[in-house]
């Protein structure tokens, strides 16, 4: 009786342990890393990041490449992304805290020049169920343009441009950087 | 009195022991399955990395790359690496290898040799390339300059090479996605 408690004990200790393994490690170490990459950022702005940081936070990136990050945070409110793109080839995506890739848009469809992103916390199952629409919702959302909706308060912006030729990074990095983050 | 006294003493070990290898076992069991999650093998030699959300092992393949230190790839991105050369040997930085396959199918495309786990690295993107024309692309890996297209191996020992497919053209029921392959050439 005394050795299956014990055996149960340690199977349900192991089970706890391994959980907490996969779901906190992971984020501290990843948050280590998003503080050194981000150079200690304050959240709802957006810049562009160093080339080597850059390559070390983005697989998808290189240091050739240029990236824009803003570090969400929709504890106040909506927070509206007035990104300034190139003509050609770019990417942005927004991740959960969790790392989750939760929404993503192109030049295919946006095209280029600019573009706004209105991001906002996604309403709870409770809210959810309750049916009551927040004045925030359609109405607003048309006028904005795109609009992305994350689980968690806090999560990251990434505006991903390559550079075709060298010589066109200055002018494509200046552009880059009129990009806007902001607290709706 | 000394049976009951030592009945006592083996009941508190083995309450400790079991705990213990539990955590153990909890611990290593997580970071085993870290390593390995989000990574699919391509063809034996490359693998693929990424997180399909509609995976319940989502959460582990997330971990994976979180644990690096890194986001997961974007979903308009396929992200490969690869360790070993055609023949099987770890690809090291005092080798010279030749990377030959088709021209890579995406609106951007990069080569990146880093250590093992991430760290300093060099890249060859889609605008450092020099095409021949047949749909064919050959790139030198070697620390020593090459003629046409090269990439410079930093002295790190063990490498690992990643290419990023950026929006990749979407394949057709005549087309598969075949990437190259890494012929060693010679060691130092």
């Amino acid at each position: 009786m005394g050795r299956v408690f014990w055996l149960m004990t340690a199977a349900v200790l192991g089970f706890a342990v391994h959980l907490a393994t996969v779901l906190y490690l992971p984020g501290l170490t990843f948050q280590r890393s998003l503080t050194r990459a981000t150079a200690g950022a304050g959240s709802n702005h957006f810049f562009v990041m160093a080339p080597e940081a850059q390559a070390s936070l983005v697989p998808m990136a290189s240091p050739q490449d240029i990236v824009g990050l803003c570090l969400l945070n929709l504890s106040k409110g909506p927070v509206v992304i007035l990104a300034q793109v190139p003509h050609g080839l770019w990417n942005f995506a927004i991740y959960s805290a969790s790392g989750q890739q939760t929404y993503g848009i192109n030049d295919v469809q946006a095209g280029g020049g600019s573009f706004t992103v209105d991001v906002s916390k996604s309403k709870s199952l409770l809210q959810q169920l309750s049916g009551k629409a927040a004045p925030e919702d359609a109405g607003q959302i048309a006028n904005v343009g795109w609009h992305a909706e994350i689980a968690e308060a806090n999560g990251i912006a990434l505006l991903w441009v390559p550079v075709p030729d060298a010589l066109q990074r200055p002018q494509l990095e200046k552009i880059v950087g009129l990009t806007r983050c902001q607290k709706k | 009195m000394v049976c009951g006294g030592r009945f006592q003493i083996m009941k508190f070990p083995l309450g400790s022991a079991s705990l213990l290898v539990g955590a153990v076992v909890g611990y290593l069991t997580g970071v085993n399955a870290l390593g390995r999650a989000g990574q699919t093998s391509v063809d034996g030699k490359w693998m693929q990395g990424g997180v399909n959300a509609k995976d319940a092992s989502a959460l582990y393949a997330i971990g994976h790359f979180r644990q690096e230190g890194r986001l997961p790839p974007s979903h308009t991105a396929l992200y490969f690496t690869r360790t070993v050369d055609d023949d099987g040997g770890a690809l090291r930085s005092g080798c010279t290898y030749e990377l030959n396959g088709p021209q890579p199918a995406a609106r951007w495309w990069s080569i990146t040799i880093e250590p093992p786990g991430g760290g300093v690295k060099t890249t060859f993107t889609a605008r450092d390339a020099v095409l021949s024309g047949d749909d064919q692309f050959t790139l030198a890996l070697s620390r020593r300059a090459s003629p046409g297209n090269w990439l410079a191996v930093p002295d790190i020992g063990t490498l690992q090479v990643a290419l990023v497919l950026n929006e990749p053209y979407p394949l057709t029921k005549a087309s598969t996605l075949v990437l190259p392959g890494i012929k060693r050439l010679g060691c130092e």
